[in-house]
């Protein structure tokens, strides 16, 4: 059967579409992989020493967010981080946190959460050894910040208070002990994985993927319609 | 009961599937439209997990409206553009109940 110039520029035009709307189709199913990976739990690596992934004065890698990290220095000053929202916690509970700068050796320096302020301030000197998990600095303010305070938990807002070389992000410390081995107990927070909020529900993506790819087989009948249509009624059908 | 002309009865059953999928579809939309998406968006929010059902089965159940629409309006002869204004349809709230009103008159033109 001979065709019309007219029907391979329909044909090119639903191949176009049809193209387009696979790749629609395909988007929603990386997004559904996104929303099903944001989901999954991931196991922890061992413990690894800060300094092994991540230097001073430049960003943090993506892969060592996360990780639970061990650190050791002495603090040498003390902030409050008031109306922070608690990691991992799904209700509206906000609280002031203790944020210390911790000195490492080599005029190095990181931000270290302690835990939940206290009304006395805890006097901790010497040599500390800290495990925690580390997180990327935060960037929204979370209060208007007055003296000693930090609107953020963020080590830009400290280094003009200070001549260390700071590490970027912050430790949320799950334990501290002296050099002699003894622990220091104070009110700490939880530090759970952070997960990247990917919007959507894993099944309405996996819908949308349907969807797309049967508009894309439709849209590749469009030049076979008339035809289908002359097939339903016996004859030829005008257009 | 009337009786159908051989055209009619030719279209009777694609039309029967489409007029069901059409209400169907409908009434999902507007529970998409005017519950899903405002408890998503705008208020009551913290009610939008009791809601995430209706943009699933909406998801899920679409496909087989498109071909039910599809099906009828190769059916009844129908243009391509129309075919995809019926298909189309299905996405807004009332359109679909328009689509089925519409086939409804085009099917009783027939006798």
């Amino acid at each position: 059967m001979k065709r019309s110039k007219s029907f391979f520029a329909q044909l090119l035009v639903a191949l176009l579409l049809s193209l387009t709307f696979i790749g629609l189709g395909n988007w929603q199913l990386n997004r559904a992989r996104d929303v099903k990976a944001s989901n999954q739990v991931i196991a922890d690596a061992p413990r690894i020493s800060l300094e092994i992934i991540a230097d001073a004065n430049s960003n943090l890698a993506p892969d060592a967010i996360n990780k639970l990290v061990s650190v050791s220095g002495k603090y040498v000053k003390t902030f409050t981080a008031p109306q922070q929202k608690l990691p991992g916690d799904k209700s509206s509970n906000k609280a002031n946190l203790e944020v210390r700068l911790l000195e490492l050796s080599g005029a190095r320096g990181v931000l270290v959460v302690r835990g939940v302020e206290s009304l006395e301030s805890q006097e901790i000197t010497g040599e500390i050894k800290i495990k925690g998990r580390l997180y990327p600095r935060q960037t929204a303010d979370s209060a208007k910040a007055g003296e000693g305070e930090l609107s953020r938990i963020d080590p830009a807002l400290v280094v003009g208070q200070t001549k260390l070389s700071l590490f970027d992000g912050y430790v949320v410390a799950t334990s501290e002990a002296t050099k002699l081995g003894e622990e220091i107990l104070t009110t700490r927070i939880a530090a759970p994985q952070l997960k990247s909020k990917v919007p959507g529900n894993y099944w309405q993506h996996i819908s949308y993927v349907f969807i797309w790819w049967l508009m894309a087989l439709i849209v590749l009948l469009a030049p076979f319609y008339n035809s289908m249509k002359e097939r339903q009624s016996g004859g030829k059908v005008a257009l | 009961m009337s009786t159908l002309n051989p055209r009619q009865a030719a279209l009777n059953g694609a039309m029967i599937r489409f007029r069901v999928m059409a209400i169907y579809c409908g009434v999902m939309s507007l529970l998409l439209w005017f519950v899903n998406v405002p408890t998503h968006y705008l208020i009551f929010k913290s009610t939008h997990h009791y809601f995430t059902w209706i943009a699933l089965v909406h998801g899920f159940t679409y496909p087989i409206y498109v071909l039910a629409a599809f099906h009828y309006c190769l059916k009844a002869r129908k243009s391509f553009a129309s075919t995809i204004i019926f298909i189309l349809a299905g996405t807004l709230p009332i359109a679909s109940f328009i689509a089925e009103r519409r086939a409804i008159k085009e099917f009783k033109a027939l006798a």
